[in-house]
């Protein structure tokens, strides 16, 4: 089969394809089950006011979502997109046109697709190309508010596997909302070079094909095709090899995809699960958690508990308006869906990337040496307690006829640099449980992301119940480079940090305490099977990874990648593909 | 003193996007003040980013600024500056 489309965003995709207007119905998505604001069913909204206010929340929340990489340029394009959207929601004009409406007896919605329709109008009869196309930004607009007043909230879309998405068209919003590690290329029926889902697309590197019209009924839901943006060509016909990266050692693409056709049944049921090695051990996988709306992912893809709640997403995305009452649903949700038991919530982790205007932190020349994780927090000790103390109200309110000592969520201290820290930390932690003596003092975790607590852990060890490694900031902070820079999608391969990990792991061992690793080298292959190498049996990961991820940790033999993690320790540079594959060749015979 | 002028706009500048949100914050900021552009026979008042979309004006064209009620001197060379470009 081979088709040619217009070219639209360059670039190779492969991946299965998945009809957008199947994605409900589609085993595809691991769909946010939570309705963000868990009471709004929407027909408590009113007037034209309130329904600004909701949707405004929507469109800042997703503007602060795009600032988690600050400075890269598609997510300043998609912030300038919905900043406009913004605008138009609180147009003075389009108020009174809708509010005019409503007054005269019609109902909101109606009213809503009234006023949208008149300016809709207007601006796709101009002659500009450029603004004409605004109508989309209008149409998508229109779409969220009538969303949110049939109650249905926009969630984010978590996919299983590579996808080549086909529509016949996109708005800009649905784009955003799709999970961009999974979304290898996307063809369009229709679709202009200047309209902002195209422009998105190109910002975030997705190859894009468009025109495709003639040829979409014969692109079936669930064949693996290739796409070449440069030449609008797509086709099935592909060399046998892994669509995932190209080169594959430990797995086929078509095995693990064969696995996930047969796994599909089980969809709407929560089995948490974890995996067995080829050579029967026991891996613990655990989802990391950004936001309320992920929590249905994580029961879909079955993870066995939330290893990392980053709670500063809470923070960074409702901003000043949060309130202790909100903060203490939002864990209140968590602990329902979850149990205490199975959730581990990471405290506060602002400066460096993530400055929240809130909290006052002063001008730094190297933020990401600066005022950060506990070191921050504790210079702001009535933020900590507050957290703390929401946190523990959440406990009561969940498990408030527990006859005896509730047992609280675990806590993470983030970016411990020093042993007074933890002891602070759990301090704190004893003066607000007099507050709370039906509470369990809760389990302490801490994540080792500093090269000098990674030397200090028998120390650590004493104080606390787990450790979490944090492969990010200890890749940045062991190897000098920015986090944000692309060069560290590989610095975590340099042969010292290695070394690190395995030093860290094996002390743990010797110390007997849990650990777990969080961070993104626990969502790439290699990464994985290093860890594994090194004697790491608990992940936490997104939960978008954890289906192939469980696939592909079946598939190991770790008796068989020991030796080979051995090997590469000792290396004097970062291995490379080929280095990899030659030594694991060697070991197989 | 009311202005009213003309004013063409920068050769990368059309009204729309982030130079249609700055007029719209400048509107209003400065709500005493009447601000309006007015384009092949139609008008829009700042303050409304569909009525500027509306008037159509792509990158480089024409539009008559009119400006009345108070501090115009100061707001038109704002508006100036949104309009040649001169304002990210």
């Amino acid at each position: 089969m081979r088709f040619n489309g217009i070219p639209g965003v360059p670039g190779i995709g492969v991946g299965e394809i998945i009809k957008y207007e199947l994605l409900d119905v589609t085993d595809h998505i691991i769909r946010g089950g939570h309705n963000r604001s868990y009471n709004h069913d929407g027909s408590y909204i009113n007037s034209w006011s309130d329904l600004v206010e909701l949707g405004s929340k929507e469109l800042a929340a997703l503007i602060e979502n795009m600032q988690e990489v600050q400075g890269s340029e598609s997510e300043k394009s998609a912030r300038d997109i919905l900043n406009v959207q913004l605008e138009i929601l609180n147009d003075p004009l389009l108020a009174d046109n809708i509010i005019e409406t409503v007054n005269k007896g019609v109902s909101l919605k109606e009213s809503v697709k009234n006023g949208f329709a008149v300016w809709k109008k207007q601006i796709s009869s101009l002659q500009d190309e450029y603004i004409k196309n605004r109508v989309q930004d209008l149409d998508d607009l229109e779409k969220r508010l009538l969303n949110i007043l049939s109650g249905k909230s926009p969630s984010f879309l978590g996919l299983r596997t590579h996808v080549i998405l086909v529509a016949n068209e996109l708005l800009p919003s649905e784009l955003l909302q799709l999970d961009r590690n999974f979304l290898k290329g996307l063809v369009l029926a229709y679709g202009s070079l200047t309209s902002h889902t195209v422009l998105l697309a190109k910002a975030f590197g997705i190859p894009t094909i468009l025109g495709a019209y003639p040829f979409i009924p014969h692109l079936e839901n669930g064949k693996i095709i290739k796409i070449n943006g440069e030449n609008g060509e797509i086709t099935d016909e592909m060399a046998g090899q892994d669509v995932v990266t190209g080169q594959n050692v430990f797995a086929s693409w078509d095995e693990i995809h064969n696995q996930h056709k047969t796994n599909r049944q089980n969809k709407n049921k929560y089995c948490p699960r974890g995996v067995e090695t080829a050579d029967d051990f026991k891996i613990k996988l655990l989802a990391n958690l950004d936001t309320l709306e992920e929590a249905g992912d994580v029961k879909r893809v079955g993870a066995q508990g939330i290893g990392l709640f980053r709670t500063e997403f809470l923070y960074l995305k409702y901003g000043k308006n949060f309130s202790q009452l909100e903060e203490e649903e939002a864990y209140a949700y968590l602990l329902q869906e979850f149990g205490a038991s199975k959730v581990i919530i990471r405290l506060l982790d602002l400066g460096s990337d993530k400055p929240w205007a809130d909290m006052s932190i002063p001008k730094e020349t190297n933020p990401a040496l600066g005022e950060r994780g506990i070191r921050l927090l504790l210079k702001h000790p009535s933020i900590l307690k507050r957290q703390i103390r929401t946190i523990f109200k959440a406990v009561i309110r969940v498990f408030n006829d527990s006859k005896k000592l509730i047992t609280p969520p675990s806590l993470l201290i983030p970016m411990v640099t020093s042993f007074s820290q933890i002891e602070e930390v759990k301090n704190t932690i004893s003066n607000i449980m007099q507050d709370f003596p039906l509470i369990k003092f809760p389990c302490i975790g801490a994540m080792i992301e500093v090269p000098a607590m990674a030397l200090s852990l028998p120390v650590i060890a004493k104080e606390v119940d787990f450790i979490s490694i944090g492969t990010n900031d200890l890749v940045q902070y062991g190897m000098a480079i920015d986090r944000l820079n692309p060069e560290m999608q590989t610095a975590w391969q340099e042969p010292g940090i290695l070394r690190l990990l395995a030093m860290i792991i094996k002390e743990a061992k010797r110390l007997r305490i849990p650990l777990s690793v969080c961070g993104e080298i626990a969502g790439l292959k290699e990464g994985i099977v290093l860890l594994l190498g090194l004697g790491v049996r608990s992940f936490s990961m997104i939960p978008g990874s954890i289906p192939v991820m469980r696939e592909y940790i079946s598939k190991i033999e770790i008796r068989k990648v020991v030796p080979l993690v051995n090997e590469i320790l000792k290396f004097p540079n970062k291995f490379s593909k080929k280095e990899l594959v030659d030594v694991f060749c060697r070991m197989k015979d | 003193m009311p202005i009213c002028c003309t004013v063409k706009l920068g050769d990368n500048v059309g009204l729309h996007g982030r130079p249609g949100a700055l007029l719209v914050d400048l509107a209003r900021r400065n709500s005493e003040t009447r601000i309006v552009l007015k384009n092949g026979g139609k008008e829009a008042i700042a303050a409304s980013l569909l009525a500027l979309l509306a008037l159509g004006v792509g990158k480089g064209g024409e539009v008559v600024v009119e400006i009345s009620g108070g501090k115009e001197e100061a707001i038109f060379d704002r508006v100036l500056a949104i309009l040649l470009g001169e304002v990210r």
